[in-house]
C-alpha cells in the first residue's frame, strides 16, 4: 500500500489525478475501520490531513464554505449559530474522539445512508464543491448520493468544501439509535425552514439519504404561517415523510419501525421548529 | 434497619484503591505490557465453518511471508496432553486433529518477528473444509440433550397436585440472549521458556489452576511453570479456564525458541474465551388468592458447545428463593456447534432470576397485589431446600430500605398510569438470592525487621479490589497502618489461591489471610515465650491484641512490644506464617450457607410513540454480610448494574443461522451500554456479618448484575402494560 501525503491542495489534486485508485483519508474514522475489518485493502492512501486549506471555513453571502478538513468538534464549537441543524447532527456523531477526527466531507465520501450529516445537508440545500486538476464544480446535494455508499465524485475528484446556506429559520435534527451514544442511526430526520420554504432530509431509510419533496410541498401550501400548528397538518406531514422513505429490515432495525419512527420524528421536529417560528415571528 | 457491625479499625472503610495510582498513571502492568528481548508475536487462524473437517491446509504462502518464523497446524503440532478438569472440563488442547466443532476454532497459529507480520501471514494460510451440517438450533432433532447436568435439579412436595388445585395459576416462557463477557482488556499471553521452565503472563482469574493445567498440557512438573497476572484488564469469568490460545502461545514460544506474545483480537474474544449462554425457561406458579405460593416449577434449557461441560444452573436458585412447599427445578443443556460457553458474571443466576422474578411480577398482577408485597409474603426465613437456617439473611431489610429510598409507595398500581409529560413511567422490583460458593485457599504473612508486612496469596484482582481489601484486612489483623502492609497476588509461585469466581474469593482469601495473620502473631508470641525481658512473655494468643505496630496484652494495653523490636531483640530478619481456609460444611455447621441477597428497584421512562426506553434510576440494597470496603463494594454493585442494563437492553450475540459464525463480533455491532445509557445508581448495604466464614463476608462481585433484567422488564410492564419476556428488550417490542 502506498501512502501519499500532499502538503498543498494543488499537490493533492495532482496526486489524485495520477493515482485515481488512491483512497483519500481525512479523519480516517471510516477508512481505518474498513481497513481494520479487512473490507478491501486500498492500493494507496492519499492523506489529506496536512493540507492546511482544507481545515478552514469561511462565510460569504449567506453561505458557509466548510473546508473538507473541518472536524465535527470545530463545527459544533464555531458554527452552531450559522448551521444549527448540521451542528445538532454533528453532536450525535460517535464520541468526542470521533468528533475530533471525523469530518462532514468524510461523511460525504463514505456516503453511507446512515451518515448523520446527510439529512441536514439535504434539508438546507447544500452543495458539494468537487475539484480535480480539470477544474472545480458544484454538485447539488440531491445529485450527490448515487447509491449505497456511492457518490457522484469522479475518480480524479476530491471534495474541497461543502457549501451550506446560513440558517434563516429554525432547523432540527432527530436521530434514533439503539443506545444513547456511539451508535449508527436506525433512522434520522432533519427539517429546515428558510423563509416560507421547508427543507427535509431522511437518513437510514432508503438506499441513499433523500428529501421528502411531497411533504415539503404539502407543508408550504398547508401551513398558516401566523397561527398555531394544526395537529392534522403535522400528522399529514409525518405521513408524507414516511411515504418518501424506502427502508429495509436489517440488524439495526426493521422496515416497519423505520417508517413509523420517521413519521413521529417528522411530526416532532416540525412541532419544535414551529414553536421557534412563532417565538421569532 | 440493621447496619453491618463494624469492628473498629480499617476494615469497612471506603479507602481508595491501593492500586489506583498505578492504574491511572499506566504503571500497572497488564499481561500484554510485558516484553522480552527477542520477543516474537503470534496470530491465530480460525475456522470458517462450524462443523466438519479440515480437508486441506496450505501454509506455504504464510511461511514465505516476511518475518514469519513458524506456522503451526494440526499437521505439524506436537501432541499436547489434556489439561486437568477444574470441576469443569478443560477445553481440549488445540491443533490435535482435523475436526471442527465451531466457527472460529483455531486451525493454525503463525509466529513472526512482529505482530503485523504475523497478522498479515495468518491471512495467507489457506484452509479448505469438508463441512458438515452444523447443529445451531436447540430444536434441531440431531442435537444431544443432557438432563440434570450437574445434579442440581431439585424436587420437593407434590408439584402436580399443588398446581392442579391452586386457586391461581400462572405459566410463561422466558428467553435470554447469549452475551459476551467483553472485558476491556484483550486477553493476552506472553510465554517465555528457559529450558524446561515456562513463565506465562496471562489474563487469568486463577493462576494456581492455570499453572497446573499448562504443566499437564506440556507434560512438565508443576514447579516448572509460573503464571503471572498482577493486573488483569477485566474478565467477568472469561479468565476461569485454560483456553487453547494460552497453550498455543506457549507452544509457539517453544517451537521458535523465543518468547512469544499473543493478544487476541476483539472478534477472537467473541469465540475464544467463552460466553454466557442463551436460555429458554418455563416458569409455572400456583398460589392462593391471598398470594401464598403453593407450587413453583422452573425449567431451563441452555445451549452447550459440542465438547466439555459448563456449569450454568439457571433454575437452582429458584429452589430456595421462596418459601413454597411444592417445587421442581430442572436444567437441561443442548449441544450445538457454537463457541465455548463459559462463566460470565452471575452464570445461570442472571438468566434464571430474570425468569423467576418476571413470573413473580406477573403473578402479582394476576392477584392484584403489590409485587413487593407478594415477595414479602413468600419470604423464606429458612433455606427451604436444605431445611436449615440461613447463615445470614437480611433480604427483608433490603426490600424495606430499598422501597423507602426508592419511593416505592408513590407507585400507582395500574400499568400506564404514571406519566411525566410525554413519557410513561414505570417502577419495577426484583429480589435476588445469590448462591454461595467458596474454594480452599492459602496465604502467607511475613513481618520484616522494619516493622512492615507483606501478605501473599496466588489470587487475582480482576478490578474488584482484592489488593485493597486484603491490605485493609491484613493491616487490621496485624495492627499495622495500611501504608505498612503490602498485599501480593497474581503469581502462581505464591501460596495456592482460590479462583476469582463464584463471588467466593473474598471469603476464601480473606479467611486464609486472617488465619495467616493470626498464626504470625502466634509465631511472635512463640518467639518471646521464654524471654524474661518481654512484657509478652508467656502470653497466649487469646490474651493479646494488636495495634500501632505492636502486640500488647489485652488486660494491660501499655504492656506490649513492637514487632520490629521483637525481631531485633532475637536477631531474626523476618518472621512468616501460613494460613489456609477451607469451606465450611453446611451439615456440620448446621446452617445453609448464604450468598448475598439484594433488592433491586428500577424506574424506566418510555417514549411510547417511539418505543424508546431509558432506565432513569436504580436503587440497589444489598445484604453482603460484612463489607470490607464500602467504596469498592459499591463499585462492584454499580459495575454489575451496568452489566445488567446491558443484558436487559442491548447485549445479544447474533449467530449467523446458516454458518454458525458470530455475526456481530465487534463493539460496533455488539452494543454494550455507554455512559449516556446509565442512570443514577444508588447502592446501600444492610445486614450483619455472615456466620459461615470467619471474615463474615458474602461476595459482591456478581450479584450487582442479577435482578436488573427482571426489574427493568417489570418496570416496562408497569409503564406500558406490555410484558416483555425476552432479553434484550428492543425498540421493536415497545412501539
Ligand atoms: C466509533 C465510530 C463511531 C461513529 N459514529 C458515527 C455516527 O454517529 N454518525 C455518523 O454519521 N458516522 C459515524 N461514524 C463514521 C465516521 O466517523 C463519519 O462518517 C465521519 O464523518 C467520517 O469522516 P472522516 O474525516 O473520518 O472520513 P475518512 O474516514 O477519512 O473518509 C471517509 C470516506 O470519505 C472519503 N474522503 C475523505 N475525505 C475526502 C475528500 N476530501 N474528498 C473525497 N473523498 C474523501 C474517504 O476516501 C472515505 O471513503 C463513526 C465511526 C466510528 C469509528
Amino acid at each position: 500500500m502506498d501512502f501519499l501525503r500532499p502538503l498543498t491542495w494543488a499537490e493533492a489534486l495532482e496526486m489524485k489525478a495520477e493515482r485515481p485508485d488512491a483512497t483519500p483519508i481525512q479523519g480516517g474514522t471510516d477508512v481505518m475501520v474498513e481497513i481494520n475489518l479487512d473490507k478491501g485493502r486500498p492500493t494507496a492512501l492519499l492523506d489529506l490531513a496536512a493540507v492546511a486549506e482544507l481545515a478552514e471555513w469561511t462565510r460569504d453571502n449567506g453561505t458557509v464554505r466548510l473546508g473538507a478538513g473541518v472536524s465535527y468538534t470545530r463545527l459544533i464549537a464555531e458554527l452552531a449559530g450559522d448551521l444549527p441543524g448540521l451542528a445538532q447532527a454533528s453532536r450525535t456523531v460517535g464520541s468526542p474522539q470521533i468528533r475530533n477526527r471525523g469530518t462532514v466531507a468524510g461523511n460525504l465520501g463514505a456516503a453511507s445512508p446512515a451518515g448523520d450529516s446527510h439529512p441536514p445537508l439535504l434539508a438546507t440545500g447544500a452543495e458539494v464543491e468537487a475539484e480535480s486538476v480539470r477544474g472545480s464544480r458544484m454538485i447539488a446535494i440531491t445529485d450527490f448520493y448515487r447509491g449505497v455508499k456511492r457518490n457522484a465524485l469522479e475518480p480524479d475528484e476530491l471534495i474541497r468544501a461543502v457549501r451550506i446556506p446560513v440558517a434563516t429559520g429554525p432547523q432540527y435534527f432527530s436521530k434514533i439509535g439503539t443506545r444513547n451514544a456511539m451508535v449508527i442511526a436506525v433512522s434520522s430526520f432533519a427539517i429546515a425552514f428558510d423563509g416560507r420554504r421547508v427543507g427535509t432530509g431522511i437518513g437510514s431509510a432508503a438506499p441513499t439519504p433523500r428529501r421528502a419533496p411531497e411533504a415539503e410541498a404539502f407543508l408550504e401550501s398547508a401551513l398558516d404561517w401566523s397561527g398555531p400548528l394544526d395537529a392534522d397538518v403535522a400528522r399529514r406531514f409525518g405521513e408524507l415523510v414516511r411515504d418518501a422513505a424506502a427502508p429495509i429490515d436489517d440488524v439495526r432495525g426493521t422496515r416497519d419501525y423505520r417508517l413509523h419512527s420517521l413519521a413521529v420524528m417528522a411530526r416532532r421536529t416540525l412541532t419544535w421548529a414551529w414553536e421557534d417560528h412563532l417565538r421569532c415571528a | 434497619m440493621t447496619t453491618v457491625e463494624q469492628r473498629t479499625g480499617l476494615v469497612g472503610q471506603g479507602v481508595d484503591r491501593v492500586d489506583g495510582p498505578l492504574k491511572v498513571t499506566g504503571a500497572a502492568r497488564y499481561p500484554n505490557d510485558f516484553s522480552y528481548p527477542d520477543l516474537a508475536y503470534a496470530a491465530l487462524v480460525r475456522s470458517t465453518v462450524a462443523a466438519g473437517r479440515i480437508s486441506r491446509l496450505d501454509t506455504a504462502a504464510a511461511l514465505a511471508s516476511p518475518g514469519v518464523l513458524a506456522v503451526i497446524t494440526h499437521q505439524n503440532a506436537p501432541r499436547l496432553e489434556r489439561a486437568p478438569d477444574s470441576g469443569l472440563t478443560a477445553p481440549p488442547p488445540p491443533l490435535q486433529d482435523d475436526r471442527i466443532t465451531f466457527h472460529g476454532q483455531y486451525v493454525a497459529v503463525v509466529v513472526a518477528d512482529s505482530a503485523e507480520e504475523a497478522t498479515a501471514a495468518a491471512r495467507r494460510v489457506e484452509a479448505e473444509y469438508e463441512p458438515a451440517e452444523p447443529i445451531l438450533d436447540m430444536g434441531d432433532p440431531r442435537a444431544e440433550w443432557i438432563t440434570d447436568p450437574w445434579g442440581t435439579d431439585s424436587s420437593r412436595g407434590d408439584l402436580k397436585g399443588a398446581l392442579a388445585s391452586a386457586e391461581v395459576r400462572f405459566e410463561a416462557t422466558y428467553t435470554t440472549a447469549a452475551n459476551s463477557n467483553s472485558p476491556m482488556g484483550l486477553f493476552s499471553t506472553v510465554a517465555v521458556w528457559d529450558g524446561d521452565d515456562l513463565t506465562i503472563h496471562d489474563s487469568t482469574q486463577w493462576p494456581s489452576y492455570l499453572r497446573k493445567a499448562i504443566a499437564q498440557v506440556f507434560s512438565l512438573p508443576e514447579g516448572n511453570v509460573r503464571v503471572l497476572c498482577p493486573y488483569v484488564g477485566g474478565a467477568f469469568g472469561a479468565g476461569l479456564r485454560a483456553w487453547p490460545h494460552i497453550m498455543l502461545a506457549a507452544l509457539a514460544a517453544r517451537t521458535v525458541g523465543r518468547p512469544v506474545k499473543l493478544v487476541l483480537t476483539r472478534p477472537e474474544m467473541f469465540t475464544g474465551v467463552g460466553h454466557r449462554t442463551a436460555s429458554e425457561q418455563c416458569v409455572k406458579l400456583g398460589a392462593t388468592r391471598d398470594g401464598r405460593l403453593v407450587a413453583l416449577a422452573h425449567e431451563s434449557t441452555t445451549p452447550l458447545q459440542i465438547e466439555g461441560t459448563q456449569f450454568e444452573p439457571c433454575t437452582a436458585g429458584s429452589a430456595s428463593a421462596y418459601a413454597c412447599p411444592n417445587v421442581i427445578t430442572r436444567d437441561r443443556q443442548v449441544r450445538l456447534n457454537i463457541p465455548w460457553c463459559n462463566f460470565m458474571r452471575a452464570p445461570g443466576e442472571a438468566q434464571g432470576n430474570f425468569a423467576l422474578e418476571s413470573a413473580m411480577d406477573e403473578l402479582a398482577y394476576e392477584l392484584g397485589m403489590d409485587p413487593l408485597e407478594l415477595r414479602l409474603r413468600n419470604y423464606s426465613e429458612d433455606n427451604p431446600r436444605l431445611e436449615l437456617p440461613w447463615s445470614s439473611k437480611s433480604l427483608r431489610e433490603c426490600y424495606e430500605v430499598g422501597a423507602e429510598r426508592f419511593g416505592w409507595s408513590r407507585r400507582s398500581p395500574e400499568p400506564g398510569s404514571m406519566r411525566d409529560g410525554d413519557s410513561l413511567i414505570g417502577y419495577g422490583v426484583a429480589g435476588v438470592s445469590f448462591f454461595w460458593y467458596q474454594e480452599p485457599c492459602e496465604a502467607r504473612a511475613t513481618l520484616r525487621k522494619d516493622g512492615t508486612a507483606v501478605v501473599r496469596s496466588a489470587v487475582t484482582d480482576i478490578g474488584t479490589g482484592t489488593y485493597t481489601v486484603m491490605t485493609q484486612l491484613s493491616a487490621e489483623c496485624l495492627g499495622l497502618d495500611m501504608a505498612h502492609v503490602t498485599f501480593e497476588l497474581g503469581d502462581s509461585d505464591l501460596p495456592a489461591g482460590a479462583a476469582a469466581g463464584g463471588s467466593g474469593l473474598t471469603a476464601a482469601v480473606g479467611s486464609a489471610v486472617q488465619a495467616a495473620c493470626r498464626n504470625l502473631v502466634r509465631a511472635f508470641l512463640d518467639t518471646v515465650r521464654d524471654d524474661p525481658t518481654s512484657p509478652l512473655q508467656g502470653c497466649t494468643i487469646d490474651e493479646v491484641s494488636v495495634g500501632g505496630g505492636r502486640i500488647h496484652r489485652i488486660d494491660a494495653p501499655e504492656s506490649g512490644e513492637a514487632y520490629a523490636d521483637i525481631l531485633a531483640a532475637h536477631g531474626i530478619g523476618e518472621l512468616s506464617a501460613d494460613g489456609s481456609s477451607t469451606p465450611n460444611d453446611p451439615k456440620v455447621a448446621g446452617m445453609a450457607p448464604s450468598g448475598a441477597f439484594a433488592a433491586r428497584f428500577v424506574e424506566v421512562r418510555v417514549d411510547p410513540d417511539l418505543g424508546l426506553m431509558q432506565v432513569a434510576r436504580v436503587v440497589s440494597v444489598v445484604d453482603a454480610g460484612r463489607i470490607l470496603n464500602e467504596k469498592t463494594a459499591t463499585s462492584q454493585i454499580m459495575g454489575g448494574t451496568v452489566g445488567g442494563i446491558g443484558m436487559a437492553m442491548l447485549e445479544e450475540i447474533v449467530t449467523d443461522p446458516g454458518t454458525g459464525r458470530v455475526a456481530n463480533a465487534t463493539f460496533g455491532d455488539y452494543l454494550i451500554p455507554v455512559n449516556a445509557d446509565i442512570p443514577d445508581m444508588e447502592v446501600a448495604f444492610v445486614g450483619r456479618p455472615d456466620r459461615f466464614n470467619s471474615v463474615g463476608v458474602k461476595g459482591v462481585g456478581e450479584i450487582g448484575l442479577v435482578g436488573i433484567g427482571a426489574a427493568i422488564a417489570n418496570a416496562v410492564h408497569h409503564a406500558t402494560g406490555r410484558r416483555v419476556r425476552s432479553l434484550p428488550i428492543t425498540i421493536e417490542q415497545l412501539f
